[in-house]
């Protein structure tokens, strides 16, 4: 008996020492085999999301020195009924502007919207005479600006209406009285941020290391509300904070809590009122850690300190009108739309060079090469192709069609440079393709008595269709890549290409010239953005067609 | 009849040519770099061109034509690259083959196709944008180096190390598996004492091949790798790879200088080939053994 | 009585997904027996010889029911650890598969995977498991060699030898001649009459003849049922089973 339960003791399968040593290895182990596969595809999705959000999104802040937020009627004091509008071309994609960009466009200081609303159109002012044209200069211009040369100046609050929603850059100014006849006209009311927050000079300067560089709109909020005290809460230096405020029945007071405070809200009670610009401009020159508020103007010319206030603005940045405008004053303003057609040209001629040549040899190397010398040497020709850095293919266009052929730089130098870096994608996959046509296709057709070269074009290569038609478009995936070799043979005009010879600037050039020379990281963005779905797309094509062939010959 | 015959005859000959551009344009791009690139040397010793540090093509009292500068950073940002993206790639192609289900493991391997057709040029945009700051923070400086540079070219190389080590060793035949765990071994030991080893020629043609790729690339480092053509001293230095230097002065070099870029262009073209030969000879002892 | 069968397979019932390989197989192999598994392609002879090492949890989507027993204890069961349960019962494959090393390592690898790393041992470990195996004579002045470079024959018994070093209770073959030539197949045949007094064998054959020669039980199986089991001489002159007795005398598989 005793042996028989010695002998069942033995096989009891209990894990030996050394067997939970293996064990425990291979669990570690395959945690970090799962976390290695976890990095990349994190990498993947951080770099795709990364630049696919801020493509389609931008997120910027920017200072100014006025509010975030406006009102749309500038009201001058003394003056509550006689409010003005500013109008502007509904075409004109601004919701909003500060009373500098007003004072800049009005004046012909700025003659083209670019710089505010990113769209090429040229400024057009329209004025009026009479006492509402006093009122708006009193308002808007400092001491000796002036209305711009080109300003048109009209009779009637009606006549500028029409002439704002009849010009496309038209910018005019009219009587808040007025307002129910911007219905159904193309001209549109825009508000005017035209409030600064202006603090005592201790606080800006450099003082133990803190320093306030800017405020947002909710700090400013918080420190007149009173829910800050000290400018330390806001990195700032130890100082007690002391708002000062204008009387409550003043237009600017009623402004500023209209544009900042919630309904229920109410500035606090320790602030210090004061009655006069130049009461508040002493209050802030002479009390440490002071703040006040006061139209931009105005502090201006009493030499207030005025501070940085940040703005967010999140917008669509990807969108139809990018695609579809064209690129201005060197891809800063307006859209990608020539370039995208460049690119669009580029493919196209790429794959009429090498679509037919990529195929062709294929064909010879799958159905008409015979085993020996030559044909071991042409395979070998592909491979080594195919390992060639691209840099070195732009040198080679360089050298052979921009300068010893003279071909210049082009479209026509790009794509022969292009064709050569990319035939040997297409004839491998070409080959693969043709290669796992059935031979007995092949046997039926020439037992039909078809000749050879029929078999091949009308037989073999319609059946391998899916295969080459998956290397043809790896291979525009790889050309609409390809940066370096096009820079060199294909230029960087971002003009719509004109002819064959034409310099021609592509998606993936266009990027990173964008970057290099920093003209804008939110184009940049869409541009990339652009070229990764360009590159999904062509993953789920070839996807498609490598199921669709796996179903033929399944 | 005879028409026919001509035809095809004809046919085939054009084929033949189609077949033929392939090899020619090899041929042509060795001749004309060569071509380019080889009178430098009567200007200027190989000794100084390979070995010096001295690179100053546009002086014109005491012109350098010394590429080792841009030698080393190519080393250092390749080594790099490859320090990174082996350890993961390898653990990611073994992860892919043997421990990813059906459905994961589709899923990974178009995770892995799209990571290989992004451009390089958004590679190096990304690398500025987010990586350059957050490599600025950590280590200071501008953040455009060669610690920046391996780590795009490591993303950039894990599809090829990827899927190459993934197609070894599932070639690897599956009674060898079979074996070793009738024997009593576990997955991870046979993953290590039988799999990896029978699927060893592959993975290393699959490293090469990442090697070649990073050694080549040129929009990615050109964008992240800082641009100072000196020598590198550590990891934080801004250096400026081969392609990089052809890359970035092809556009204005003029003269000697313009030679010196075709000179340094027969480097890496005999080093990129010199790798791919390797390969090949590799992948037929491969073969062969099986 | 128990301890006559080192494994008893209790109502095992075997699912690749929706498909039931093995219906209700009931059987007790016998210590230091031959038996032998027969039936037609496909029967499910070589899955039910898979289930017993449990190298069918190798592929997915499989399911079992019932209890296969080693020792009286459940190897299905949770507690049971798969490692040590191949330690226990090895297993010989139709196709011989050495490893791409040298002989030596061959035969090292099973006993190396399992923690035995000193020098010596392991060259008495791998001296005598290449003796059971009766190949020593032909490899001893090879043993560094690659093993691919022996014969198909003496890499069956490589592997045979492989098996052995780990030093197994069970051992199980899946057809182990048929993919070699008749001298080769006798030389292992008159190997297993040997090994038989340390170990006990189960052996799916595809050759009657064979299962006559060497097995002391049969087992024919027939479309996932095991139909009969007995002493291989009452299996082949006395089948219970009229299909039994079909098979046997050739009249289909």
């Amino acid at each position: 008996m005793k042996q028989e339960e010695k002998s069942l003791k033995n096989t009891g399968f209990v894990l030996s020492p050394h067997t939970r040593r293996v064990r425990l290895a291979e669990t570690s182990a395959k945690m970090a085999l799962w976390i290695a596969a976890g990095i990349t595809m994190g990498t993947l999705f951080l770099i795709v999301g990364y630049i696919l959000v801020r493509g389609f999104v931008s997120d910027i802040r920017i200072q100014f020195e006025v509010l975030p937020e406006g009102s749309k009627v500038i009201a001058n004091e003394g003056y509550a009924d006689q409010g003005i509008l500013v109008i502007v071309n509904r075409d004109i994609r601004l919701k909003d502007m500060t009373i500098l960009e007003v004072t800049d466009l009005f004046s012909g200081e700025l003659d083209n919207w670019g710089g505010i609303s990113e769209q090429d159109i040229d400024v057009r002012v329209y004025a009026q005479n009479g006492s509402i044209r006093d009122l708006f200069e009193r308002a808007v211009f400092l001491d000796e600006t002036q209305f711009s040369e080109d300003t048109v100046f009209a009779d009637s609050d009606r006549q500028v209406i029409e002439s704002v929603s009849n010009t496309r850059g038209g910018i005019g100014f009219i009587s808040e009285t007025s307002a129910e006849y911007l219905n159904g006209s193309d001209a549109k009311p825009l508000e005017i941020r035209r409030i600064s927050v202006a603090v005592n000079g201790e606080i800006l300067r450099a003082s133990n290391g803190m320093r306030l560089h800017y405020l947002t709109g909710e700090q400013i909020k918080d420190i007149f509300i009173g829910t800050y005290k000290n400018w330390s809460e806001l990195g700032g230096a130890d100082l007690p904070i002391l708002p000062a405020v204008f009387s409550e029945d003043s237009l600017i007071r009623n402004e500023f809590e209209e544009i900042l405070l919630d309904t229920d809200m109410r500035i606090h009670d320790v602030a210090e009122v004061v009655d006069s610009n130049d009461e508040l401009a002493q209050f802030l020159a002479r009390n440490l850690g002071s703040i006040g508020f006061a139209y931009y103007n105005d502090a201006l010319m009493y030499e207030m300190h005025v501070v940085n206030i940040e703005r967010r603005e999140t917008e669509l940045n990807l969108d139809a009108a990018f695609i579809l405008e064209e690129p201005r004053r060197a891809g800063r303003v307006g859209g990608i739309s020539t370039i995208i057609l460049n690119t669009l040209f580029m493919i196209f001629l790429t794959l009429l060079l090498a679509g037919p040549i990529g195929v062709a040899a294929a064909v010879y190397l799958t159905e008409y090469a015979r085993q020996n010398r030559i044909n071991e040497i042409l395979r070998f020709g592909t491979e080594t192709l195919a390992g060639v850095p691209s840099i070195i293919f732009g040198l080679f266009g360089f050298i052979l069609f921009v300068m010893y052929l003279d071909i210049g730089v082009g479209l026509f130098s790009g794509t022969l440079t292009i064709t050569f870096m990319i035939l040997p994608t297409i004839i491998r996959a070409a080959e693969e393709a043709i290669k796992s046509v059935p031979q007995s296709m092949r046997e039926s057709s020439l037992a039909l008595g078809a000749t050879k070269w029929q078999t091949v074009t009308r037989v073999v290569v319609p059946a391998a269709i899916p295969g080459i038609m998956t290397g043809l478009i790896l291979a525009i995936g790889r050309a609409v890549g390809e940066t370096a070799a096009l820079l060199f043979t294909m230029g960087s005009d971002y003009r719509l290409a004109r002819d064959f010879l034409s310099s021609a600037r592509v998606l993936s050039v266009h990027l990173y010239i964008l970057v290099r020379e920093g003209i804008s990281f939110e184009r940049a963005f869409a541009t990339g953005t652009i070229l990764i779905i360009i590159i999904l797309l062509i993953n789920f094509a070839t996807n498609k067609l490598i199921g669709r062939m796996a179903r033929m010959h399944g | 009849m005879k028409r026919r015959k001509l035809f095809e005859g004809a046919v085939e000959r054009l084929l033949f040519v189609c077949a033929m551009v392939s090899i020619l344009t090899i041929v042509f791009i060795t001749i004309f770099i060569f071509r380019t690139g080889l009178p430098l040397f009567e200007e200027v010793s190989i000794t100084e061109f390979l070995f010096s540090d001295r690179w100053r093509p546009t002086d014109d009292q005491d012109p350098g034509f010394g590429i080792l500068a841009f030698i080393v950073a190519s080393i250092f940002v390749t080594i790099g690259a490859l320090v990174i993206g082996v350890p993961v790639g390898l653990a990611s192609a073994i992860h892919l083959a043997e421990l990813a289900g059906e459905r994961s493991s589709r899923f990974f391997k178009s995770v892995v196709e799209i990571l290989a057709g992004i451009p390089s040029v958004v590679y190096g945009f990304f690398g500025t944008v987010l990586l350059a700051p957050i490599n600025r923070m950590l280590f200071g400086g501008t953040g455009f180096n060669i610690l920046l540079a391996s780590v795009i070219l490591a993303i950039m190389i894990l599809p090829t190390i990827i899927s190459l080590s993934e197609v070894s060793i599932k070639s690897v035949p599956k009674e060898l598996k079979a074996a070793s765990l009738a024997l009593g071994a576990s997955h991870w030991q046979t993953i290590v004492r039988v799999i990896l080893p029978a699927a060893s020629s592959g993975i290393i043609a699959a490293v090469i091949l990442g090697t070649g790729r990073a050694v080549g690339e040129t929009m990615a480092v050109l964008m992240v790798a800082g641009n100072a053509p000196m020598m590198p001293e550590v990891v934080t230095s801004m250096v400026r790879t081969l392609t990089m230097s052809i890359a970035g002065d092809m556009g204005y070099a003029a003269g000697t200088h313009r030679t010196a870029l075709f000179t340094t262009s027969i480097v890496l073209f005999v080093f990129v080939m010199a790798l791919n030969v390797i390969i090949k000879i590799i992948t037929r002892k491969g073969r062969v053994k099986a | 009585m128990q301890t006559k069968h080192k494994i008893t397979v209790d109502k095992l019932n075997f699912f690749y997904g929706d498909f039931q390989a093995l219906k209700d197989i009931d059987m007790n192999i016998e210590i230091n027996k031959i038996t032998a598994l027969i039936g037609p392609s496909g029967c499910g002879k070589t899955t039910f010889l898979k289930t017993l090492n449990r190298m069918n949890d190798l592929i997915a989507g499989v399911r079992i029911n019932g209890q296969i027993l080693y020792e009286g204890i459940d190897i299905y069961n949770g507690n049971c650890d798969v490692i040590e349960l191949r330690k226990k019962i090895g297993m010989v494959f139709q196709k011989p598969n050495p490893f791409p090393m040298s002989v030596y390592d061959n035969i090292a690898y099973g006993p190396r995977v399992h923690g035995i790393k000193n020098k010596k041992k392991l060259d008495e470990i791998v001296e005598k498991s290449i003796k059971r195996a009766a190949l020593w004579d032909e490899v001893k002045d090879r043993l560094r060699k690659p093993a691919l470079g022996l014969s198909g024959g003496q890499q069956q018994r490589l592997c045979i030898a492989r098996v052995l070093a780990v030093e197994p209770e069970v051992v199980l073959m899946d057809e182990p001649t048929s993919a070699l030539d008749p001298i080769s197949t006798g030389k292992i045949e008159d190997l297993l009459d040997e090994l038989k007094v340390n170990y006990t064998i189960v052996i799916v054959t595809h050759n009657m003849q064979q299962a006559g020669r060497i097995s002391d039980t049969t087992a024919f199986f027939l479309n996932g049922v095991m139909l009969e089991a007995g002493p291989t001489d009452e299996i082949f002159y006395k089948p219970k089973n009229k299909r039994t007795e079909d098979y046997i005398s050739g009249r289909f598989g």
